[in-house]
Formats: C-alpha cells, structure tokens, sequence
C-alpha cells in the first residue's frame, strides 16, 4: 500500500446528502406535508392519496404507475414555475432546490440523485413505531394470547443493549402509567431493538393464526432485511418481496390504518439502487448531534436576542476545547467556555481550522489508498458517484481494488454495468490469482463500501444485466437514466 | 479529467445533512420557540465505524432559522448570495468551498460555522 503524500493536489466533491423525509422535501422542492388527507403523498411515484392502499411492484415493468426521475422533476418543477396551481398536482413546491448554485456548470440532474430519502428514518420513526402500537393495542386485549403486560415487560428487560448505546435498552413504562393507546417514548434505536427480536420472544404467547401478528413478522422480517450493509440483485429482490408481502398483510390487518410512510416503502428497492444502503444513508445519529444545542439553550446562558449566532460561537468554542483535550490529553483545568476562548487566541482567527478536516484527514490513511501504476486504473470502494471523476474503467483495462479483507485485488476489466447516470454500476471484471486469471466473474458495485464485493457466475450476469436494461434502447415502463 | 490527470489527486468526498429541530426558551414555551435548520457534513473517506462516532467527527456548517430556509430557498443559505451578474460569492460558505473544491482548489482550511439571518440576505431574492 503506497503512502500517501501529503503534497498532493486535493480534490473534493459533495457526493451524497442526507434528511429525513421532512427536510428532503424542503431542500429537494417536493411536497412538504405527509398526511393522510394530502393529495398526493407519495414523492415517488405522485400517487393521490386513495392509490397508496394499492400495492404496487414498481420494480416490475409492466407497473400502471410512473416512477418520478430527475427528468420527470425538472419537468415538473418548470411546470410549477410557470404556474403555481400546478403544484396541488404534481407534488412540487414552487421553490428553488438547494443544490443548483453549490458548483456552477454542473447539471442539475447529478445532483438531484444525489439526494437521497433516508427510508430508515421514516420507517423506524413512521410506520414501525406506528405498528407497534396497533399491534401491543391488539394483543394485549384479544383473549387468544396469553400476552399480558407483565409478561411483556420481562421480555422487554431481557433485551439486548442498543447497539449505538451500550449503557442503555428499551426501557418498559410502569402500568400504572402505560399510555392507553400503547404508545411507547422509545427512540428509533430502541424501536430497532425491540422489532429484531420481538418475533422470538413473543412468539410462545401468541395465536399463530393471527393475521395482525402475521402482518408484525413480516415487518420484522422486512426490517431484519433492509438494514443489511450490501447488497446483491438477489437480496434486493428479496427486501422487495419481503416489502410486497408486509404491505399486503398490513392493509388486510388494518383496512384503514396505513400511513403514507407505507406507501413510500414501495419505492425503498429502487431507492437502494439509486442512492445505496440505508444503513449508509442514516441521518439518525446526526440527530444526536442536536442534543448539545439543547442543552446550550436549557442552560439559560445564551443571548436570547441573538440565539442563534451565539449558539454558533459556542459551538465553535465548544469544538476547539475539544480537540484541544484530544491534541494534548491534558484534562480540563478550567470551564469549558474559558480554555475555549484561550484556544481560540492560540489559533488567532479561525477555530475550526486546525480542528476540523484536517485532523480526520489524518486517521483515513487506510481509506485513501489508491494505487496508479502503469495500466492500473484508480478504483476505490467508497467512491459511490465516481462519474464525478470520470472514471475510465473500460473493458480491457487492467484495474485494482481493494477488498474488504484489505487485500489488493488485481484484474481486469470485462464490462461495466451502468445503472444511472451518476449512480450505483457494476464493475465486472476477471480476478488475476498469483498471476493467472480465474475464470470467475467477480463483480464489484458502488452502491456501497467495501462490504460489497460478491462473486457472481455466469448465470447471475445474465440476470444482473437483464434486470437493468439500458435505457437508451430500452422503452419500459421504469426510466433509468 | 482524464486518467493520467487523476495521479497525484487526493479526493475527499463529503456528504451533507441536514435536519431541523425545535429549540423552545428555557422561561416557557410561550415566550419563545426557534424552528432551527442545522446543516452538517461528514467525510465520507472515513469507515463506517468513524464516521458518526464519535460525535466530533461530524461538522456543523450551517444554521439558520426554517422560515428563513424556506422564504429565501436552501441554495442562499448554503451558498450564500448571489453576485449581480450571476456568480456566486467565494466565500467561507460551504457552497464556496464546495465550488473551490470542484475547481481542485480546496485548501481544506477555512470551514466556518455560518450564520444566516434575514438582514443577510435581505437584498437576495425571495
């Protein structure tokens, strides 16, 4: 692995972004409100609102309903433009994007695709959250199960810590103050906790037959699923049908229970391929990113006349003091506010200039290897739009890779399978073993990082292809470009 | 950019979130509540398991009020105004540095939490 000079010449580029479905919508110019009397709900496919208990396979061909794409938007956009009762129909709001004046030249379309709606979100906050409820709501009451609110909170406190928070699960409110319609304060993360194992440790009380309990399965399986962190065609097929299966058995369950966030499920396989993983795309954690301010604002210190601003210094003192304990290990001998505002002297003008970037540089050494020699093509595994670089992996040419053992690989080039302009494609290549080509396929992706190298045979590049058609010669009813 | 040009290149590629959250006045909610838009960015060359933790990894570059967002549009707040003749300003703006970056001129040096009030872009069009 060669180093990496630190003289070398930077690039960057803004590859992806990230917001739940609230605040897409302001930064992407769709329609803003998700209630159940919106007119049209669903960003996606601009269904109206009594088409969304319909079930529809949009990854089938043949699909009745259009899928929006970029070029869809823009027309739409333009559309609204022009006139602004357009945008009770189409879904648009009459407002500019965010994107088109952050790199002049650069065409609108790469960028909107670059927006991509974080499906986790709305699922662990909207539609799971929303079950649980229905379904706790449900089998505490049916005298089938032998499921009592005793017996559930013991199996809730045997769960499993949260994964993101290892000092805490989901706690179990206290009966007496059990909210009536079994709603449960529990965050996203804990939400996750409970679904992946609430099959097997309820399973022993509950009546089989029930279909509410077989619509809560099939969520569970379809979460279990969807937070995979790589994907092949196959199991993008599988969360898909697993989706199609819970939608159906949702609806017939609760006849008028769905919410929107159930219709944007539809839509999650194509989303995937477009704009990669969810467990990639989370905007959770950000989140948490918020708590500081919260507790800056709680403190009751801050100029209530510019609150803002004032939140923006602390935070930029806050961020020094810091790096400041990581750069030194020297513990804090004064407050907080003070040792910031003496860094900030230090570094004369700017706080974040030696606290930011340039540090995390430091630590992805092993990330940004990237090998140029001879015929060997630049190809690194995270780059997930790498149309931005203009990337020439071309049948033929030799290539480098590496893998997610650390391994450099070493083949070449056999096809590469383009899936949209600017998103995900498929890089087929033959694996050269101690200087011999191996007869197998290999094929590597940019949906994701590393983690999705998978070893294809013949068989599945037929279907891979197949699934994927080019659309300049292509007519479906689904537009990739 | 051809291949050759790609030598000596060190990409850093960066992915943009933003979310917005409700800051209510310590005295009461009736005194006062801020519907704030933050706007964050991770380095997306960095792995899974360092990206969003710990929480210092992730930068905050923006921060303004929502009906400020929503009135004047995402693109002033993240690029700032913009210039008469149609350019942008090459400003400490994330979209400024974001331009300077595509242009291969990144220094990586000036990232400034910015602030965006309405008498900013008072002269910026609705």
């Amino acid at each position: 692995m060669p180093s990496v000079s630190r003289d070398e010449k930077q690039f960057v580029a803004l590859l992806q972004t990230v917001a739940d479905g609230l605040d897409h919508a302001v930064w992407t110019g769709t329609k803003k409100s998700v209630s159940a009397t919106t007119m049209r709900p669903c960003r996606s496919c601009n269904c109206t609102s009594s088409e969304r208990r319909v079930v529809y396979d949009f990854l089938d061909a043949n699909c009745p309903r259009l899928v929006t794409t970029t070029t869809s938007h823009l027309r739409d956009m333009a559309l609204v433009a022009k006139n602004s009762k357009y945008s009770k129909f189409l879904g648009v709001s009459a407002g500019r994007t965010a994107f088109a004046g952050i790199v002049p030249g650069m065409p609108f379309q790469f960028v909107e695709h670059a927006v991509s709606d974080y499906a986790c979100h709305n699922t662990l906050e909207g539609i799971t959250k929303h079950e649980v409820q229905l379904s706790h709501a449900h089998l505490f009451k049916d005298v089938r199960h032998a499921l009592t609110y005793e017996i559930w909170s013991d199996l809730v406190s045997k769960l499993p810590l949260v994964e993101e928070d290892r000092r805490a699960r989901p706690q179990v409110t206290p009966k007496e103050s059990f909210h009536p319609d079994r709603s449960l304060l529990w965050s996203a993360a804990h939400t996750k906790v409970y679904a992946l194992n609430s099959v097997a440790l309820l399973e022993p009380y509950i009546d089989a037959s029930d279909v509410i309990w077989q619509s809560w399965v099939a969520h569970c399986d379809m979460l279990y699923r969807m937070f995979a962190t790589g994907f092949t065609c196959h199991s993008i097929l599988a969360l898909h049908k697993s989706i199609l299966e819970h939608y159906t058995l949702f609806t017939k369950a609760y006849p008028t229970g769905e919410l929107p966030k159930n219709m944007w499920n539809l839509h999650m396989a194509m989303d995937i391929v477009r704009n990669g993983t969810p467990a990639h795309n989370s905007c959770i954690r950000m989140e948490s990113g918020h708590r500081y301010f919260k507790q800056l604002n709680n403190s009751g210190s801050i100029n209530k006349k510019s609150q803002i601003e004032t939140m923006a210094r602390r935070y930029c003192r806050h961020k020094a003091y810091n790096q400041y304990v990581l750069q030194t290990g020297e513990r804090a001998t004064k407050s907080e506010l003070v040792q910031g505002m003496g860094i900030r002297s230090q570094i004369e003008h700017n706080l974040l200039e030696d606290s930011g970037l340039q540090q995390l540089l430091l630590q992805c050494d092993s990330v940004l290897a990237f090998l140029a020699s001879g015929e060997t093509t630049l190809l690194v595994t995270t780059w997930p739009r790498v149309k931005y670089f203009n990337h020439e992996v071309v049948p033929g040419r030799a290539m480098s890779i590496v893998n997610r053992d650390g391994e450099l690989v070493v083949g070449h080039v056999v096809t590469v399978i383009e899936l949209t302009q600017l998103g995900p494609f498929f890089v087929v290549y033959h694996r050269y073993t101690s200087g011999v080509v191996n007869a197998d396929y290999v094929v590597t992706s940019s949906l994701t990082t590393e983690e999705l190298i998978v070893e294809f045979n013949t068989q599945d590049l037929t279907f891979l292809t197949n699934m994927f058609p080019r659309t300049d010669t292509d007519r479906s009813r689904i537009v990739w470009h | 950019m051809d291949r050759n040009s790609l030598l000596g290149i060190q990409p850093f590629f960066l992915k943009l979130t933003y979310d917005a959250c409700n800051i209510y006045c310590p005295l009461g909610f009736a005194r006062q509540t801020l519907k704030i838009e933050f706007v964050y960015y991770t380095l997306l060359n960095l792995s899974m398991m360092h990206r969003h933790t710990p929480l210092t990894n992730l930068q905050l570059v923006s921060m303004c009020l929502v009906s400020v967002l929503t009135e004047y549009g995402p693109c002033a707040v993240i690029s700032g105004q913009q210039q008469t003749d149609g350019s942008w300003p090459d400003d400490s703006s994330a979209g400024g540095q974001l331009r300077r970056g595509y242009e291969g001129a990144f220094a990586m040096q000036v990232t400034h939490v910015i602030t965006v009030s309405r008498s900013h872009l008072a002269k910026c069009e609705p």
